[in-house]
């Protein structure tokens, strides 16, 4: 190598401020391309010093090319703490969406059968923090007094437990595995347009008995789907299929051990596998066509003004 | 390079690189200098430029790169297509046709057109 580039590639490497694997695999990539450039030189007659002179001087100064670099990795490091900033945040939101739809019932039943079990010196049936649904065998209310940091749950948990619970439940969470496997297989324009189009009209229609239902429904489908898309877009693809099939054992064992295999519980699995087998196709199908062509893609993300600028 | 174009550039550096291994896989130097041939030397990608795009590109998952050892010299980092690439490109170039369309429809007009239309 020629001193001149060798000195050069020197001050670039003391000047890089990046982990050593990458100075070494960024010196070995612009030491070829110097030493092909100088080739190119010395092939079209200039001779080696002049050659080498005009290639340095071709790369710029060491201390700005190493600038750019060193800029590159300070940016990619702000964009990954971004990056897992932004999952972790959607990861909590999600998962206390989660904790509030299902866990909430499912922990309250542990909690309450341990209770039971353990009887925790009181008397069957009655344990410190829930009490028993008159009427409703199995299910559980939070028996704890208002204005403590519980109560702001009581409105959400006493809701789920106005309607047949179990069943409400269970299909929050299949709404949340049909979102979510909606989500992870195409990605979120997919689910946008695939679940969307699907789940709103259905579930607006099935509505009428509560707005509230129909909003957690909502809710779950978005986060689902978020959630897999998400997933789906880190290539977790082993995670995703573990978390879904991982909610919905839990959604079986819950029904299970709530009320056994009840005819709302295989109502809800139909109607979710039936929901899951529409929603998908149309997302593949929409993000298919988006992705083959773009002028649609443009008018698709109801960006209609320019719609009508391009006709 | 004077500022404007450096600006411009900046703007296409990563669609003109990705046109550019559309059919072959190339080693940066060759992106450079196919650039700078396909421009008529109006193009000249900086290698402080290339190198940290190239990278990001990498990393973003529009390229994958291998490292091949050269018959002469040092060995050679190879960047080719991925199919999250080809799509990004097909999406660059009817984006850019779009721009190109609508700057030159602005430019184009002078005052003088405008009053008399």
């Amino acid at each position: 190598m020629n001193s001149r580039i060798a000195d050069y590639l020197n001050a670039l490497e003391g000047r890089l401020a990046v982990p050593a694997e990458r100075v070494a695999l960024v010196v070995s990539e612009l030491r070829s391309h110097v030493h092909d450039d100088l080739d190119d030189r010395m092939r079209a007659g200039i001779d080696e010093d002049r050659a080498s002179e005009d290639a340095v001087a071709e790369m710029g100064d060491a201390e700005g090319v190493a600038g750019q670099f060193n800029q590159d990795y300070r940016k990619e490091l702000g964009g990954a703490a971004m990056r897992r900033a932004i999952a972790a945040a959607q990861i909590v939101v999600v998962g206390v969406f989660a904790v509030m739809c299902g866990g909430l019932n499912g922990v309250t039943n542990i909690l309450a059968a341990i209770g039971r079990a353990t009887r925790l010196g009181l008397p069957p049936n009655e344990t410190v923090l829930f009490a028993p649904v008159e009427g409703q065998p199995g299910a559980w209310l939070p028996n704890w007094e208002p204005g403590t940091w519980f109560d702001s749950w009581t409105h959400v948990v006493s809701f789920l437990h106005q309607h047949p619970a179990p069943v409400v439940l269970l299909e929050l969470l299949l709404v949340m595995i049909a979102g979510l496997l909606a989500g992870y297989l195409v990605g979120r324009r997919g689910w946008a347009f695939g679940l969307i189009a699907v789940a709103l009209p259905w579930m607006w229609v099935e509505a009428s008995e509560s707005l509230e239902l129909t909003l957690l429904r909502i809710a779950a489908v978005v986060a689902g789907a978020e959630l897999g898309s998400q997933l789906q877009q880190r290539g977790w693809r082993h995670w995703s299929l573990a978390a879904a099939a991982g909610v919905l054992g839990l959604a079986v064992v819950i029904g299970f051990v709530d009320t056994g295999l009840s005819e709302g519980f295989v109502k809800a699995s139909i109607w979710w596998s039936i929901f899951i087998a529409a929603a998908v196709p149309i997302g593949l199908l929409v993000n298919l066509i988006t992705q083959r062509w773009p002028a649609m893609r443009t008018c698709v993300s109801l960006r209609i003004e320019r719609c009508h600028s391009s006709e | 390079m004077t500022k404007e174009k450096s600006e411009l550039l900046r703007g296409t550096l990563v669609s003109l690189v990705l046109s550019v291994i559309e059919r072959r896989s190339l080693y940066g130097y060759e992106i450079a200098k196919e650039v700078r041939v396909r421009t008529g030397g109006i193009l000249h990608l900086k290698e402080g430029s290339l190198y940290p795009a190239l990278h990001a590109m990498e990393r973003d998952g529009l390229l994958v790169a291998e490292w091949q050892a050269a018959a002469q010299g040092p060995s050679r980092k190879y960047y080719r297509l991925t199919r999250k690439g080809r799509s990004a490109l097909r999406r660059r170039r009817s984006q850019w046709s779009e721009f190109r369309d609508a700057t030159d429809a602005v430019l184009r007009t002078r005052p003088a057109e405008e009053a008399t239309s």
